[in-house]
């Protein structure tokens, strides 16, 4: 195997945190490293969070992570690896936008506004997240999954050992929680 | 969004109750919810309307809030770029001005190569021109703290640099992150100091020098990225005043002015990135504003201090940015370039002082400053110019020669002479109205009043002179920088003595004027006496040894001593592998040297051996592509051509002919040199119509450039001509003729190539049907080569190959054979049996 993966996560579910740094550095790097080969395919290829990530889980276990508390790690590093590249490209587009110190003659400005929307409303999504961490962090976890891993959700049932009903509202909550969080900031 | 949004919205025992609730409730049909929500409602509306909230149906896909998360994945999806080249982009890791950046990999079959991959905006063709030029350039910067240049090319439209990927912490950050105390952070600035050096010896300036493009690996090691960037960036048209690309908060006042970058602009951002570095904070020069007057150390002071926010991370005291460390950075301040500190040498040798707790060199007004004042005093705008000039080659007497040794190869040339044309253009508005050679007055006229002004300070005068004196011999003034060369010698011997290191050093750049000049004889006299002074000073005074056992070896070759030049030669060899080891791109000069020795002497398997050790000890030191190539490569095809690899020598040759068209200017004198050559080549391969075209290719450039080599070039064209029963032959060989005997300076070498020119004239008039005269010209020449050359070597070959044609299109078949089976002797003995030339005789007497 490339990356002791198993054993990383396993140190960082006992509380390691050196450990969970380097196997989200690796999760990180495969997910890009596989981002940019999908795409390195062919013009149709997209960059579906299931696709890269249920395939990184297969390259960096080699698919044999039979504890489900290891699993459930993977995909929590491969959610949030995923949510800092939509975070850290948000940011990049609203610097951009307000033209980062750079000379204004050299800005591009084409199709900015929309995709500052965007920008602006994902970090804002990023921060409601937060909150709904703080308030309940199952339901996080499972909104997580979702958006930022691409777990579908008999995937989501079978980590958290629930039905796949309840997964369908808890999603179902988070998202209301989360609009209600964004309505009142 | 406010930070008010990671606060969760309820209290914990208030979301127990709401869960509990929302589970009972979505058990629930929808008319038991409503009844079940209205009783609550009756008793704790906030909390019915929360459940009520949070049980909404599912949303319309568009209406949910990651809805946005999905768009951006799919924007960053199409931002990711397929293959670059040789390059797979792996995550996009900044964007500036000019493009976005990537980290990028290459995969091969047991290694990855990482790279930082700038994509550069901009009309793909006009941007992929300017990577091109400018790579050789980028290339050529090999130094420890500069990321190095990797590749370029274009793809998909758009041209792209791939760089050294640096993984490593910003600057500043690095230094907040380690608590860096100040000297440490003098000490990592000082790295920054020694990349900006190397690129300005380069003569390559960065432009945009500021934190954010400094990183510090994990090693410790500073690199500075984008060296060049901003160059290839700029402007293709060189005229084009202003650079473009740059950071307004860490640019120059001129840069603002949209004037010209010269090196002394980089040292102004050396000077705020040394500020930002020791006091946490960027200096806010931009935001002043107006009339850019210049920084007190006080002003530094108090912006450290100013109480608006904790500065992030500072290593000292504000008050002592009012002592010497304050000091050095006002000065690089300056908001006149000519007041800062000229050198990044200086500017390093002034912090290593304020290290070691010694006085700056800026303590006193420097000689810089009094220079200048005294230049503005005279109002000559133009010798601002030559003091900033000296800012590229170096201060004193000693770097002054070293620099004008190191700038003697041609494209150094061109490149300073670029700046200097820019720095001129910049310095000196009046120019056009006064035309250019008013500069050379002007700096001629300065010269003259440093007699005046300074005459209680010799040293002064003397570096004053050579300052001056290099100026002028940059504008191809040698006489006039001969002159002024020769009034420092008088000085310094005055000064220091009759045996005094510093009298050799002058004496050797005064030999360099002459030899500049013409005066042969002169430069070598005094290349001699810098050598007898140099001889015992031991290895301080190596180089300069080295210089002037250079000169006297050229000097030898120059009156055809070429057995006393090789001796020469062989022992600057020998004091070089004693000084730098066994490879160098000095050794590599010095074999490329030998090598030109072998070739005068005709001993062309020799030449040919020591050109290619010469290219292969380059290739090594420098990589391959670098412009010293062009000249390395000129000998080596040369010596390929001579020795019979003539198909060798035609690559050779060609690529030194591109080489130099990427690096040199259109026109330049080696452009039309190497074409020459290759005429050459072309002519022995058989190829007349090739050989033609870039022999008159050679002539246009050579006599545009008024170069003493355009006879030669005109030998080779007519003679193709006379193969191709060309009537103009006769008149391309007349014009060689005259311009070979105008050329005094090179009288013996030329004897050989007049002689040759003669009786292919002769072969020409037999052609045109005066046999009798043409049979008088060539054995005319026969004598004449005779006379200076008695052994007569390949030119006797080829002139009677001529008379031999001359004698058999009068039906002397009999003689014309003998000769021909002379000539073929002759060949034999020089080029060996191989040789196309050799082999086309051959040919043609079996044919006979």
């Amino acid at each position: 195997m490339e990356f002791p993966i198993t054993d990383w996560l396993r140190a960082a579910g006992g509380g390691d945190h050196d450990a969970g740094d380097r196997a989200y550095a690796a999760v990180y790097a495969e997910l890009r490293r596989l981002a940019a080969r999908q795409l390195g395919r062919g013009a149709q290829a997209t960059l579906t969070p299931t696709a890269l990530v249920n395939e990184a889980f297969l390259k960096l276990t080699d698919g044999a992570l039979a504890n489900l508390n290891d699993r459930r790690h993977f995909f929590n590093l491969a959610a949030r690896a995923m949510r800092q590249t939509v975070v850290d490209h948000a940011r990049e587009r609203l610097a951009q936008k307000r033209g980062g110190g750079l000379l204004r003659t050299q800005l591009d400005d084409e199709g900015t506004a929309d995709s500052a929307l965007d920008a602006q409303q994902a970090l804002a999504i990023d921060q409601a997240l937060r909150a709904l961490d703080a308030q309940d962090s199952e339901l996080a976890e499972t909104f997580a999954w979702r958006v930022f891993a691409g777990l579908a959700t008999p995937q989501i049932a079978q980590l958290r050992g629930v039905t796949e009903r309840t997964v369908q509202r808890d999603i179902n909550l988070a998202r209301n929680y989360l609009r209600r969080a964004l309505e009142g900031a | 969004m406010s930070d008010g949004a990671n606060t969760p919205l309820f209290a914990p025992a208030r979301w127990r109750e709401l869960r509990v609730l929302i589970d009972r409730l979505e058990a629930l049909a929808a008319d038991a919810r409503e009844r079940e929500l209205a009783a609550l409602g009756a008793r704790d509306a906030e909390l019915a309307a929360a459940a009520r909230d949070l049980l909404a149906e599912p949303m319309a896909a568009a209406a949910q809030p990651e809805h946005a998360v999905a768009r951006l994945l799919d924007e960053i999806d199409a931002a990711i770029p397929g293959r670059i080249g040789p390059f797979q982009p792996v995550r996009r890791i900044g964007a500036g001005g000019m493009g976005t950046v990537w980290l990028a990999e290459r995969r091969d079959a047991d290694f990855v190569q990482r790279v930082a991959l700038k994509l550069l905006d901009g009309d793909a063709a006009r941007m992929a021109q300017l990577a091109a030029r400018e790579r050789r350039v980028l290339a050529s910067l090999s130094h420890p703290n500069i990321t190095a240049f990797v590749d370029a090319g274009t793809a998909n439209g758009r041209a792209w640099l791939a760089m050294e990927y640096v993984d490593g912490e910003p600057l500043l950050a690095y230094c907040a992150a380690h608590a860096l105390g100040a000297r440490a952070r003098v000490a990592l600035f000082d790295q920054v100091c020694a990349a900006v050096a190397h690129a300005h010896a380069q003569l390559i300036v960065h432009r945009d020098l500021k934190p954010s493009n400094v990183l510090v690996a994990g090693d410790g090691t500073v690199k500075l990225l984008d060296f060049g960037i901003a160059r290839v960036l700029d402007a293709s048209d060189e005229q084009a005043p202003a650079t473009r690309v740059f950071t307004p908060e860490y640019a120059a006042p001129e840069q603002l002015r949209g004037e010209r970058a010269t090196t002394t602009t980089d040292i102004y951002a050396l000077g705020l990135l040394l500020y930002e570095l020791v006091s946490g904070r960027r200096l806010p020069t931009l935001e002043r504003g107006g009339g850019d007057p210049d920084w007190s150390t006080t002003a530094l002071a108090r912006h450290a201090a100013a109480p608006d926010a904790a500065p992030p991370s500072s290593a000292i005291d504000a008050r002592q940015l009012r002592g010497d460390l304050g000091r050095i950075i006002a000065h690089t301040l300056a908001a006149d370039p000519a007041r800062r500190y000229g050198t990044v040498a200086q500017l390093r040798a002034d912090l290593r002082r304020w290290l070691e707790h010694r006085p700056l060199t800026i303590a006193r007004p420097s000689l810089r400053y009094v220079a200048a004042r005294f230049v503005r005093r005279n109002r000559v705008a133009v010798a601002i110019v030559a003091i900033a000039l000296l800012a590229l080659i170096g201060t004193t007497a000693f770097a002054l020669w070293q620099a004008r040794q190191a700038t003697r190869m041609a494209v150094r040339a061109e490149h300073s002479k670029t700046f200097l044309a820019g720095l001129l253009t910049d310095a000196n508005p009046f120019q056009s109205a006064h035309g250019g050679k008013n500069n050379i007055a002007l700096l001629d006229s300065a010269a003259q009043r440093i007699d005046k002004e300074f005459s209680d300070a010799p040293d002064q005068q003397v570096e004053l002179r050579q300052i001056i004196a290099d100026a002028l011999s940059r504008l191809g003034e040698p006489k006039l920088a001969n002159d002024l060369q020769r009034r420092s010698v008088e000085q310094i011997r005055q000064l220091h003595g009759e045996r005094s290191p510093q009298l050799g050093v002058a004496l050797g750049v005064l030999a360099q004027t002459a030899e500049d000049s013409g005066d042969i004889e002169t430069a070598r006299t005094q290349f001699e006496a810098a050598y007898t002074i140099l001889q015992s000073t031991g290895d301080a005074y190596r180089r300069q040894r080295m210089t002037a056992m250079t000169g006297l070896a050229k000097m030898a070759n120059r009156r055809s001593d070429f057995a006393e030049g090789q001796r020469w030669y062989e022992r600057v060899l020998q004091e070089r592998l004693a000084q730098e080891g066994p490879a160098s791109q000095d050794i590599a000069m010095d074999l490329f040297n030998l090598g030109a020795c072998a070739l005068y002497q005709e001993r062309y398997a020799q030449a040919t051996d020591l050109m290619r050790r010469a290219h292969a000890m380059l290739e090594h030191t420098l990589g391959a592509a670098h412009p010293r190539f062009i000249y390395v490569d000129l000998g080596l095809g040369v010596a390929q051509m001579k020795s019979g690899h003539i198909d060798d020598a035609i690559k050779t040759l060609t690529d030194a002919l591109n080489l130099a068209g990427a690096n040199l200017k259109p026109g330049a004198e080696m452009v039309g040199t190497i074409q020459s050559a290759l005429a050459s080549a072309q002519w022995c391969a058989g190829d007349d119509a090739a050989a033609i075209a870039s022999a008159q290719a050679a002539r246009e450039i050579l006599a545009a450039a008024h170069a003493p080599t355009l006879g030669v070039a005109e030998l080779t064209l007519g003679r193709a001509q006379l193969r191709t029963h060309t009537p103009q032959a006769l008149r391309t060989l007349a014009d060689s003729r005259q311009h070979l005997r105008a050329d005094s300076a090179r009288a013996a070498g030329n004897a050989k190539f007049l002689a040759l020119a003669q009786a292919a004239q002769g072969a020409a008039l037999a052609q045109g049907g005066d046999a009798a005269q043409g049979e008088r010209e060539a054995r005319a020449a026969r004598t004449n080569l005779l006379a200076v050359y008695p052994s007569g070597g390949e030119k006797l070959g080829e002139i009677d190959a001529y008379l031999a044609d001359i004698l058999a299109a009068q039906g002397k078949t009999g003689a014309a054979h003998d000769l021909r089976v002379e000539a073929l002797a002759t060949f034999q003995r020089v080029y060996g049996d191989a040789h196309p030339v050799t082999r086309a005789l051959a040919q043609q007497i079996a044919s006979r």
